[in-house]
């Protein structure tokens, strides 16, 4: 990989709007201002449900396909004018089973996406090699593509967006359709792209791998920027110590759902209680009444990742439906 | 990184080599000579026995014109194939690889032009002596670099419909059988070029396959080569017309979906 350079953003893209003509009736807006920056060696998550626009968001990164309006650079390079040099420093990979030739063996695809992307004979085998070892589909190069298993193919997809050794890497849900062990795998094996200093944008929507993987997220809804931070400040952000995990008798969580400050009392897997809190000043005054209840074992926690996609994506909506 | 020609040439092979593996999958050896090639034999030998009806010479120019008909069909078949690539998916990394898609496609079915002149071939040196067509040694090699070169001619064509019909795949196969009709028709396969009549023979002047067999027809008849040679030089400048409109619409097909977001390499 070559060597990174100075402070330029890996990914940047100022109020991109892109809009699909359709035969009949109105245009279809799939993205509608979308600017997010990515710093060089971020792993950045695309997060949003589907139809939110972050595969079109992908193909415009990916040089594919032109914004209607905006800009956008990658390492530098204008979207839709560089599209050229940009290319070359792309590693490209989508989810799914197509992307690579069925009938050609894996270390083949390789020598041929190696050729594609203007590499030498030489350096197209070696390079090959070492991804099938890296990937683990060494044992199994030799075999058409068509008899891999899903997990396999998708690492498959994986080896193919890194054989020019790119700069930033473009994955676009790429755990999609694959069982939970081989998830696990690939998330492992970008977990280790990651590592090697590489940028990563990572299209998902599924928010374990998003947390798991991702220094910050972009949460992306109706083709609109909802919010973009780190998970954990995204939890933060969105309600600080408004939940608080309790355990005690039923009696004394009655007297808890009683309270006016109390909007929820629901049970958790390990037989505690989570108590929301309609403010985070009323967290304060439920505490004291709890703890003078006698209760020991009672901790604030902050919302998953999921609660707070689900929370944003809802207010956004909420948004949409009032502006309309 | 390597010089642009030696990297294209690269693509160009590796490009063909997965449309073989393509071809591998639908036929193994056994298949294609036994299944295939027989079947293209006995289409040619269909001709070549009406033309028995017809009168003296006939069975021979039928025969002639279909076994070059089917290099032509094989050249044809490259509108099917193209659009392959579509259906593996693999159009918009073409698209978004700092190589030419138009270079890609153009690579993708060359598989058919072996299998094209070994069938043409095949039905010259299996089926000739039926019709009392003695070909010599000399003849052989002259009629077979004619064969490859309608080949590549009629792949020209089959790629140049394969990217009009890229992204209306129902419509592929409609698309090279009509075709390959109307050159049976206008390019001199089952009826002299000349009993078309002006119009339709200038129609059939613009397409492969026209020249190449008028030249086959030559070197079989044992004519002069300078007739010959300058035969196969309007059937290659007519190939290499039909090879430029093709990559200048795939070029234009791929700008186009860039900047409007057609299915053509986004699905």
């Amino acid at each position: 990989m070559p060597a990174l350079s100075g402070n330029q953003l890996a990914v940047e893209t100022h109020d991109l709007r892109r809009e699909y003509r359709a035969r009949r009736g109105a245009g279809v807006t799939a993205l509608d201002g979308v600017s997010i920056e990515v710093a060089q060696g971020e792993v950045h998550g695309l997060l949003g449900p589907n139809g939110a626009g972050k595969t079109t968001l992908m193909k415009i990164l990916s040089t594919v396909l032109l914004p209607t309006a905006g800009s956008g650079r990658v390492l530098g390079h204008d979207l839709a004018t560089e599209y050229r040099r940009i290319r070359p420093l792309l590693g490209i990979v989508f989810g799914g089973e197509r992307g690579v030739y069925p009938r050609l063996t894996a270390r083949q695809n390789l020598r041929y996406w190696a050729a594609l992307y203007g590499l030498s004979t030489a350096a197209g085998r070696s390079r090959t090699e070492e991804l099938l070892d890296e990937f683990g589909l060494a044992e199994r190069a030799g075999d058409r593509v068509e008899t891999y298993s899903v997990g396999m193919r998708q690492r498959l997809h994986l080896a193919r967006g890194m054989v020019a050794d790119p700069r930033v890497l473009l994955l676009d849900e790429p755990t999609n359709g694959l069982d939970p062990l081989a998830a696990r795998q690939l998330r492992e094996l970008i977990g280790r792209l990651a590592g090697e200093g590489r940028t990563v944008l990572l299209a998902t929507h599924d928010l374990d791998e998003a947390e798991l993987l991702c220094d910050r997220v972009t949460m992306i809804n109706n083709g609109r920027v909802v919010a973009a931070e780190a998970p954990k400040t995204l939890a933060r952000l969105l309600s600080r110590q408004e939940r608080i995990r309790v355990r005690a008798d039923p009696a004394l969580l009655d007297q808890v759902r009683a309270l006016p400050e109390v909007t929820e009392v629901a049970a958790a897997d390990d037989g505690a209680a989570v108590v929301s809190v309609g403010s985070q000043e009323a967290v304060g005054r439920v505490l004291a009444f709890v703890v003078a209840a006698g209760v020991t074992e009672v901790r604030t926690e902050l919302p998953n990742l999921e609660e707070v996609y689900l929370r944003l994506v809802h207010r956004n909506d909420e948004r949409s439906v009032v502006a309309r | 990184m390597t010089s642009g020609i030696t990297r294209r040439v690269r693509v160009l092979l590796w490009a063909a080599r997965a449309g073989a593996a393509d071809h591998s999958a639908v036929f193994t050896w056994k298949t294609w000579l036994f299944g295939w090639f027989v079947r293209m034999l006995a289409q040619v030998l269909f001709f070549a026995t009406a033309g028995n009806l017809l009168g003296p010479g006939q069975a021979r120019y039928l025969l002639v014109g279909n076994a070059v008909l089917m290099v032509a069909l094989h050249g044809l078949f490259a509108t099917a194939s193209t659009t392959w690539e579509l259906e593996n998916g693999t159009l918009p990394l073409l698209v978004a690889s700092p190589s030419s898609p138009s270079l890609v496609l153009t690579g993708r079915s060359l598989f058919w032009l072996p299998d094209g002149v070994a069938c043409g071939l095949g039905a010259f040196l299996l089926l000739g002596p039926v019709v009392h067509l003695p070909i010599g040694l000399s003849a052989v090699a002259l009629v077979t670099c004619l064969l490859v070169l309608v080949g590549l001619t009629t792949y020209a064509l089959g790629l140049f419909l394969g990217s009009l019909v890229l992204t209306a795949t129902d419509l592929r196969n409609v698309v090279s059988n009509a075709a390959l009709v109307v050159m049976m028709a206008l390019s001199g396969v089952e009826v002299p070029a000349s009993a078309v009549g002006p119009v339709l023979g200038r129609i059939g002047a613009a397409l492969p396959l026209t020249h190449g067999l008028l030249a086959i027809r030559r070197v079989l008849d044992g004519r002069g080569g300078g007739q010959v040679a300058l035969l196969a030089a309007q059937e290659a400048l007519v190939g290499a017309c039909w090879l430029a409109a093709a990559v200048a619409v795939l070029t234009l097909r791929a700008r186009r979906s860039r900047r409007d977001g057609a299915a053509l390499f986004l699905t």
